[in-house]
């Protein structure tokens, strides 16, 4: 059932316009943007073009708030007039969350996918092995998808829950050093460097393009695969607590 | 045969008690009206009978089992037709209909054999196609009915169908709920149109503060309030002193004005209508009258103390 629902799901996630919008296709025109401006310059602390920099942070960064997609539908169909109906059928409600989850993130790596897909084509990124590089963006994007579940069914007001993926994906950024550098010192450089699925998922695309730093990079992916069990640990735990 | 047993049924929120030892049996091939004003607990009930909300104590049979050990089991022979619209806006209504069927196990051909019937039964064939987004609001309403009878339910569980639509599209919902008991279907039908249960319903319950205050058919629940009478007298000059008059005479209980016709609502065999009528011809004459039996409408009154639906709503 949970394959059939999946399935469902998917046809819902495709004609969801507004956010196939925000999530593929204003990352794909700010990358164009982006990469228009960076030309041919080379970013001097990585040693990759400037383009690949920024088509690696755009796709990660919209990556971040793909648990939207999450939180809406279970929202929606679980915690709306609808989840009566849903409530009501011989399918348990746990089982449609982890039918939405599983599209969302499937779906969310789909988007992603395409970014990179469109940056290796369009603007020739050297993006390494294009396997490795959707493991990467499955298990980012599964953290990523944990941590709007719980924060879907951890707090009482879906308005909570939504200031808090912002405050979130915000968050990830600022401690990713996107915007501004952090203050020097072991904390701050260990904050930038692993704290975060953003941080995590380009240190593993980086080690990926460059071939270099591969010890960083899997420490990342363990850190990453650690944090999804306790998510999944704690998203059940609401769910059994709120779905119930 | 009883195809619904509740027992006892106690189901609190809190302090508030919104079942307080519920007992309830629906008969095979019912149609069972449930009444009740705002807050009576109808909507309780109904999730609790349909498996959605746990009670705290009490027991609950369905078709012969146990609810709790049972619930997939007995949730796959019932329908429930939410009150709010419960659809997925973003899939079509046929890909809803497949959706909702496919959850109660139908597949391949069966599966889409039942589809069109339902989408016939409901006269939604010719916009299968379309998104519930682009339907009108009986539209809606009756797509909201298939989902719930894709799969054959044998128990239909109807909570206020009706709400807010036009009256075409609700004669056509009636009608598809009679047909749907003639073909051997128990529903349980709540409703504040009180036209509705007089027209639909074989057998009434009514609630109250989480009570059940009486269940019985029409006639038997107005026989239970049959010791009043309403009498009607239009007359030429209604005045002050002759409601005064009126409300003197013995087992009259209540006397109001509207416009230039006075209600009387007198004990029965009182015989106050040949006296009302002697009354009310000294005071300019007598243009109409008449004498009213109870209706389901005042069985409800007198037994809640409230209307089924203020008179603003309707």
């Amino acid at each position: 059932m949970v394959i059939r629902s999946s399935y469902y799901m998917f046809r819902r996630l495709f004609r969801n316009y507004i956010g196939m919008s925000i999530l593929l296709l204003l990352p794909i025109a700010l990358i164009t943007v982006l990469g228009l401006i960076a030309d041919n310059a080379v970013d001097d602390t990585l040693g990759i073009p400037m383009k690949d920099q920024v088509a690696v942070s755009m796709m990660l960064s919209f990556l971040l708030f793909g648990g939207f997609f999450t939180m809406e539908y279970v929202k929606e169909d679980l915690l709306s007039s609808m989840k009566w109906r849903m409530y009501s059928l011989p399918y348990p409600s746990h089982k449609h969350a982890y039918s939405i989850l599983i599209s969302c993130t499937l779906f969310n790596v789909l988007q992603s996918f395409l970014i990179v897909l469109y940056t290796l084509f369009v603007y020739d990124v050297n993006w390494g092995n294009l396997v490795f590089v959707f493991i990467i963006l499955l298990t980012v994007a599964t953290v990523v998808q944990f941590v709007f579940i719980n924060f879907v069914l951890g707090v009482n007001h879906y308005k909570t829950a939504e200031r808090l993926g912002t405050g979130f994906g915000l968050a990830c950024l600022m401690v990713s050093e996107m915007w501004f550098p952090l203050p020097e010192g072991p904390f701050f450089q260990f904050l930038s460097m692993y704290s975060n699925p953003f941080a995590l998922g380009q240190n593993m695309i980086l080690a990926t393009i460059t071939g270099e730093n591969i010890d960083k990079a899997i420490i990342s992916f363990i850190i990453l695969l650690v944090s999804a069990i306790v998510l999944a640990i704690s998203g059940a735990y609401f769910g059994r607590r709120k779905l119930s | 045969m009883a195809i619904v047993h509740m027992k006892n049924i106690v189901k609190r929120y809190g302090s508030h008690v919104a079942l307080d030892h519920v007992d309830l049996d629906i008969g095979e091939g019912e149609i069972l009206g449930l009444l009740g004003p705002n807050g009576a607990g109808k909507t309780t009930l109904i999730h609790a009978l349909a498996g959605i909300v746990g009670f705290d104590s009490g027991e609950i049979n369905v078709f012969g089992k146990e609810q709790q050990t049972n619930l997939m089991d007995i949730k796959r022979q019932i329908g429930l037709v939410t009150q709010e619209i419960t659809l997925f806006t973003d899939l079509s209504a046929r890909e809803n209909l497949e959706f909702f069927g496919g959850i109660y196990g139908l597949k391949g051909e069966t599966l889409k054999e039942r589809i069109d019937e339902t989408l016939a039964f409901v006269g939604l064939t010719e916009h299968a196609s379309k998104l519930p987004t682009k339907f009108s609001g009986g539209m809606q309403r009756r797509l909201n009915i298939a989902c719930a009878l894709v799969h054959e339910p044998k128990f239909l569980i109807m909570d206020e169908p009706t709400v807010g639509i036009d009256p075409q599209s609700r004669n056509h919902i009636l009608e598809a709920i009679r047909k749907l008991n003639e073909q051997g279907t128990t529903i349980l039908y709540t409703t504040h149109y009180m036209e509705e249960v007089q027209n639909l319903a074989t057998r009434v319950v009514i609630m109250d503060q989480g009570h059940v205050i009486a269940d019985g058919t029409i006639p038997e629940l107005v026989r239970k309030i049959q010791h009043e009478e309403k009498i009607k007298l239009e007359v030429a000059e209604p005045s002050d002193m002759l409601l005064e008059k009126l409300r003197k005479l013995e087992g009259v209980k209540q006397v109001s004005l509207h416009g230039k016709e006075i209600h009387i609502i007198s004990q029965v065999g009182a015989g106050n209508l040949d006296r009302a009528l002697s009354i009310a011809k000294d005071f300019g004459g007598i243009l109409s009258v008449s004498a009213e039996k109870p209706t389901l409408e005042d069985v409800f009154l007198t037994l809640t103390g409230k209307r089924l639906r203020d008179r603003e709503e309707e």
